[in-house]
């Protein structure tokens, strides 16, 4: 579930579609998203 | 606070969610909501859809929040949801709306609706679970560890019976 989450901030769920859209909150959530899913992993 | 409303009144933990719904439209649960009610009837106006999406309107100018006023405050009513969600109750546990598999419910339903991840609400709620996943990695990890420290003392136990039996026969 992990892998797909971060897929969906990084690779986006279709063309130029991406998890939290296109607003400049939703472009900040999402890399927080990614910061966080890294460091899940690291500490895994 | 919320936690122990929710273990000792009863009927509580219900309306709560209804409440939290009501405050923050399909998040909680998560839900798109459609362009018509269950019965099929339409919303009557941009107002009643707005306030049906969990959009909070200011009496005095007739403006709308704004989408980062929004993601806040839906994120801080949420944060509590998710909080309840990470506590262990020690007397059972409490109404399934509050149980901890909520948690991946909740993830499995964010990932099958394609329209609400493209909200900006969407991974802002995402990220504030992810206290809850490291809970649950640790849970999971220290059951693990506890599995396999049972397993391996029973297999010594075992071992030893075996060996006692044996020494018995052979004496």
């Amino acid at each position: 579930m992990l892998a797909l989450i971060y897929e969906g901030v990084t690779v986006g769920i279709g063309v130029d579609k991406y998890i939290g859209g296109t607003t400049p909150e939703g472009k900040a959530a999402r890399v927080r998203v990614q910061l966080k899913i890294e460091e899940i992993m690291a500490k895994v | 606070m919320a936690f122990n409303i929710l273990f000792t009144v009863p009927d509580f933990p219900p309306v709560f969610f209804a409440k939290l719904v009501q405050r923050v439209g399909g998040w909680p649960i998560p839900f798109f909501i459609p362009d018509h009610d269950y019965d099929g009837r339409k919303w009557a106006n941009l107002d009643e859809q707005k306030k049906i999406n969990g959009f909070r309107k200011n009496q005095e100018t007739g403006s709308y929040e704004t989408e980062a006023a929004f993601v806040t405050r839906i994120t801080g009513i949420m944060r509590i949801y998710f909080s309840i969600l990470q506590i262990v109750p020690t007397k059972g546990p409490l109404q399934m709306f509050y149980q901890l598999p909520r948690c991946w419910i909740w993830f499995a339903r964010m990932l099958g609706e394609r329209v609400l991840l493209e909200k900006t609400v969407a991974a802002q709620l995402m990220y504030s679970l992810y206290l809850c996943f490291l809970f649950i990695l640790l849970f999971l990890s220290a059951y693990l560890f506890s599995r396999i420290r049972c397993h391996g003392s029973g297999r010594f136990t075992c071992l030893g019976s075996t060996m006692g039996k044996n020494a018995g026969t052979y004496l």
